[in-house]
Parts: structure tokens; C-alpha cells; sequence
């Protein structure tokens, strides 16, 4: 029934659940566990997964297991985007010298199969496999926010994100059977073909079914009104957690929003017009406002990447035009910017605690000078001044809703940057001019880490030499070429 | 009743899945105390969501909408898990009591602050 061809082009998932399965058994059967072997394992399954991706890299015309997934070029580069980010945090958060009970061996397993949940996300071509990938990320993730079991904080946060998420997955389930109901299948392809003209109730239906799936996603990616369990969450998540929640996560939803657009609602698009405006505007605003009065550095980046979806979603309006791939650019750009961020506060540290409020950064100037620059200029750009990346990202956003007539919402954009510019700004401020209340920061810094903000940083600062370029490679990997 | 059998259609189906799934989300709305009665009613939604699978594919006679209905079930119960396990953590770390509305150590810094001071 199945071809060996399925297997092959699977084999990047299949690799990385059975090193999840792997370390799971190894943690059962070992007693002496290190923490930097569950750790040296899981890095290990995701790279070779990697090396897989791109020995079997095949063209599009190859859709395994009957239509199940897609294999076309931008499914490819998406797995290797959740496959590359996973592994760069898991790095990241790897620090055997602190002294702080943290569950190691269940967190690289959890992240593992939250990867697999994701990959199969991106290259599902048919909703109850995406919805299965969907739950299983979702369930790793819920488990990873409330890993330090001993915190009521963290317990807390899990709980709340577990409710909230129960209902975004139900939203999505409801909206799912109407489509079965309606076209007899769940694959993209057939969702496509129905359209809003088949009678009175059916057209109704199939409205109300495209509003609860894309609400769902909406969810996954902190897009306003349905942000509300991010600030919660992220506050009382470990880092590392939250550095794998507001990066590989949230773009897995976008990708997975952008692939819904352009294939099976494609024929949708007209209605969903307002809705997607709403979206936006609603994210921006809420994001930028409400992200002004916030001490806690997470919180911060919760309402910070409420008001980048914002921005993002803006190009969603301009479906005719080039928006979708604009809006996949900006997601490119945010996620570099933002593990440079999380690279930097994964490492620092006052008394061998992880810094939690922003006024624990005065001072980071005189301590950890090019650290501060990394920063000033990651902050830079996303605000979106020139000449760093962030800049070229709003660029692209703001073009292509200006090109299909949306010029209203560009202006309450670029009015939203100076609020949010306000609270990106504050955190500069805090770096260089306050001076610290106890002790200095924690002096060495992981050399992975640094060179994960250097790499960054050179990516946000160089970005200006070859926007084209960039934008370009964009374009040829765009799934639209297939239908 | 023979012209009651004729006439069960697949809208009556859809009508009472539609009215469990909305009971379900409801409950979930309004029910502000206890956890447990929170993920019942998510269970209940889920089912309703079952029965629509279900429904649409005896009426179609296609296996997949029972294929589908299987699926969700076992992610049901995983998910069941994971919510009973988060619940016995909670319950752990509060003082015997583990309602909606004491889950409020998380807020926003202006909002702590007014907290405090009242």
C-alpha cells in the first residue's frame, strides 16, 4: 500500500521520534544520568534529522502517504526551520554549572516530540494530520510550561495554557468536521474546491467552519483577540521554555495560517477580508499599548510579539498581491532576531539566578559592553529602524498592503511602532544609563551562546547588503507555484 | 414511527452535536470555580465533535469520518491525562482548594502593584 519513497521522504520525523523514544527508554533504564548526554542525544536526532532532510531533498511531485503530507520545497524548508531552531535552543539552554533541579532528560524528550509535532504541521496536506501534529506540540508544550512541578507559578501557567488551549483545539476540531461534512474528505486539495455558492446553509457553514480553524491558529500564534494566555504563560514559564514557545512555535503557526490561506481557503479569501484586518489592527494596538506598562522581561515579550503578529498579519489583507510571502519574510526576520534576544538572556544570569524583571539589565553596558550593543541593535530592529533588518521587514509588510489600497491600516501601523518604540526603547535606556541596584551580572557567557548573538546580530546588521536577494529566494520557494 | 425513521437525517444529527459542542463551550464560560467541571465540559465538546465525524460518515458511507472519530478519542484521553496530571500538581501546591479563581499569581506588573497596596 505504502511506497518505500513515503518512508524516505518521512524520514527526517521518523528519525527524531525514535531519538525521542530512544533518550525516553535510556532515561527508564540509566541510572547515572548525566544531564549533558539526554542533552548531547537530543541535539544529536535533530541534526541527523537535518542531514536526512537534505540527502532526500526531492521535488514536489512526491506527496507521501497518499496525499497526507506534502513534500513541495517550502514544507522542506520549514522542517528544517523547526528542525535548525529546536537545535539551536536545546544549545542554548544547556547549562550543566547551575545548580538547579531541571528535569533534563524530560525536557529533551519533550522537545523532541514537540519538533515532530511541528514538522508534521508544516508539511501536512490534510487537516487531521495537521490537527494530530497539532495536538501533539500542544501537549509537549503544556507539559514543558509546567515542567518545574514545584513552582506554583509555572503549575499555574500550565494550567492556564492547557484551558485556553482545550479550547482553541476544540474551535479547530468543530471547524474541521463541517468541512468533512461538507466535502466528504479532510484533505486540502477537496477543502479547496468548495465554495461559499452551494446553497444558503451550506455557504454559511463553510464561513462559520473557515472563522473556527483560522481562530485556532490565530491562537497558536498570539495573534489579538486570542492572545490573552500569553502573557500568563510566558511569565511563568522557564526561559527556555518560552525561548522555544515565542520563536519555533509561533512561526510554526504562521506557516501553518499562510499554507491554510493560500491552499484550501484560498477560494474563502474574499470574506475572510475583515476578519483578517481585525486580526491585525487588534494585535498591534493591544500589543504595543498594553506592552508599555510591564516590568517583567517576559511579559514584555509577550505583548512585543502580540504587536509583531500585528504587523505581520498586516500583509494577510493584501492576499492578491504579494502579502502572504511579505508576511512569511517578516516571520523569517522577527525569528533571527528573537533567538539572538533569547540567546543573550538564556545567559545572563545576577547570583546564579536567571534575570526576570528589565531592571535587572542596568548595568549590562559596563559588564558585558558588545552584549549591550547586541542587544541595542536586536531592539533596533524591531521597532524597524533603518538600517537593520526589522526595517526591511516592515518595508516588505507595509508595500504590499499599501500596493492593494489598505493605506489606513499602514498608517495605524507605523503610529503603533513609535507606541511599541516606546517600550523597546525603555529597555536601551535601562542598558546603558541606570545603574544596577545589587551586584553586578554574572560574568562568563557560554561560548554557544555568544556565538549564536553574534551570528544574529551580523544577520540583523548585514541584512541591508542583500535584501533582494533575500526576498527573492523567498519567492521561488512559495507554494503557490503548485496549483 | 416509520415516518419518523425516514425523516432522522443527517441535520438532526448535526443539530444535537452542535448543541453539545456549544453546551460544552458554555460551560467552560460560565463555570468559574472548579477545574474538574471544566474539563468535563471539554470532554462533552470533544464527544460532540465525535458524533458529528461520526454522523457525516454513516451518511456518506465513508470510513474516514470513523477513522477520524477514532483519532480523536485516543488524543481525548491523552489530553485528559495531561489535565489530570497538571490538576494533582496544582493541587499539591495550593492549600486543598484548586479553583478557577485563585489561579491569579500571574498578572500584570500595574496590576500587582494596585494588589499590593489595597
Amino acid at each position: 500500500m505504502f511506497q518505500q519513497a513515503d518512508y524516505i521522504a518521512l524520514l527526517p520525523e521518523i528519525i527524531v521520534a525514535s531519538g525521542a523514544l530512544f533518550l525516553l527508554l535510556k532515561g527508564v533504564f540509566a541510572r547515572t544520568e548525566t544531564p549533558t548526554s539526554s542533552h548531547m542525544h537530543a541535539v544529536l536526532a535533530l541534526l541527523g534529522a537535518q542531514a536526512a532532510l537534505i540527502f532526500t531533498w526531492q521535488d514536489a511531485s512526491v506527496a507521501p502517504f497518499q496525499a497526507l503530507f506534502v513534500n513541495d520545497s517550502f514544507a522542506q524548508v520549514c522542517r528544517s526551520l523547526v528542525l535548525v531552531g529546536t537545535a539551536i535552543i536545546l544549545v542554548l539552554a544547556h547549562h550543566p554549572e547551575r545548580r538547579v533541579k531541571s528535569y533534563d532528560m524530560e525536557f529533551n524528550v519533550l522537545m523532541l516530540l514537540a519538533a515532530l509535532g511541528m514538522m508534521i504541521m508544516v508539511s501536512a496536506a490534510n487537516f487531521l494530520v495537521l490537527y494530530l501534529g497539532m495536538e501533539l506540540q500542544a501537549l509537549c508544550l503544556y507539559v514543558l510550561v509546567a515542567i518545574r512541578r514545584a513552582r506554583l507559578r509555572c503549575v499555574e501557567a500550565g494550567m492556564k495554557f492547557f484551558m485556553l488551549g482545550g479550547i482553541a483545539s476544540l474551535l479547530f476540531l468543530y471547524g474541521i468536521s463541517v468541512f468533512y461534512g461538507l466535502s466528504g474528505s479532510l484533505s486540502y486539495d477537496v477543502v479547496a474546491a468548495l465554495t461559499s455558492d452551494g446553497g444558503q446553509h451550506a455557504g454559511v457553514a463553510l464561513r462559520v467552519a473557515t472563522l473556527l480553524v483560522l481562530s485556532a491558529l490565530a491562537f497558536k500564534m498570539t495573534a489579538a483577540p486570542f492572545h490573552v494566555w500569553a502573557p500568563d504563560v510566558y511569565q511563568g514559564s522557564s526561559m527556555r521554555v518560552l525561548a522555544f514557545i515565542a520563536t519555533v512555535s509561533k512561526v510554526v503557526g504562521v506557516i501553518v495560517f499562510l499554507r491554510l490561506l493560500e491552499i484550501p481557503l484560498r477560494s474563502q479569501l474574499a470574506h475572510l477580508e475583515t476578519f483578517l484586518f481585525a486580526l491585525a489592527a487588534l494585535s498591534m494596538t493591544v500589543g504595543s499599548l498594553a506592552g508599555l506598562r510591564q516590568t517583567d522581561i517576559k511579559r514584555l515579550l509577550a505583548y512585543s510579539g502580540i504587536s509583531q503578529m500585528g504587523f505581520a498579519l498586516i500583509a494577510t489583507v493584501a492576499w492578491r498581491g504579494y502579502g502572504f510571502e511579505a508576511v512569511f519574510v517578516y516571520m523569517l526576520i522577527y525569528f533571527i532576531t528573537m533567538l539572538g534576544v533569547f540567546a543573550l538572556l538564556l545567559s545572563l544570569a545576577r547570583k546564579q539566578r536567571q534575570i526576570s524583571l528589565i531592571s535587572d539589565l542596568a548595568g549590562l553596558s559596563t559588564s558585558h559592553g558588545g552584549y549591550a550593543l547586541a542587544l541595542a541593535i536586536f531592539m533596533f530592529s524591531l521597532i524597524g529602524l533603518p538600517p537593520f533588518a526589522g526595517f526591511f521587514a516592515k518595508l516588505y509588510v507595509f508595500f504590499a498592503a499599501i500596493e492593494q489600497g489598505h493605506v489606513l491600516l499602514v498608517v495605524w501601523a507605523a503610529l503603533m511602532t513609535v507606541v511599541a518604540a516606546g517600550y523597546y526603547l525603555r529597555i536601551i535606556k535601562v542598558m546603558y544609563m541606570d545603574t544596577p541596584q545589587e551586584g553586578a551580572l554574572d560574568g562568563r557567557i557560554h561560548i554557544d551562546n555568544r556565538l549564536i548573538v553574534f551570528l544574529t546580530a551580523l544577520f540583523t546588521v548585514l541584512f541591508v547588503l542583500a535584501p533582494r536577494r533575500f526576498w527573492d529566494v523567498v519567492l521561488s520557494l512559495w507554494p503557490s507555484a503548485l496549483n | 414511527m416509520s415516518a419518523w425513521q425516514h425523516t432522522l437525517g443527517v441535520d438532526h444529527y448535526f443539530i444535537v452535536s452542535t448543541v453539545l459542542f456549544v453546551i460544552g463551550l458554555w460551560g467552560m464560560m460560565i463555570n468559574r470555580r472548579q477545574i474538574i467541571f471544566m474539563m468535563l465540559c471539554m470532554e462533552l465538546s470533544m464527544l460532540a465533535v465525535i458524533l458529528n465525524f461520526a454522523a457525516f460518515a454513516h451518511f456518506k458511507s465513508d470510513l474516514f469520518g470513523h477513522v477520524a472519530g477514532l483519532f480523536i478519542l485516543t488524543v481525548a484521553a491523552a489530553e485528559a491525562a495531561i489535565g489530570l496530571a497538571l490538576i494533582v500538581a496544582l493541587f499539591r501546591l495550593s492549600d486543598g482548594n484548586i479553583r478557577v479563581e485563585d489561579m491569579n499569581t500571574l498578572k500584570d506588573s500595574d496590576k500587582r502593584e494596585e494588589h499590593k497596596t489595597s
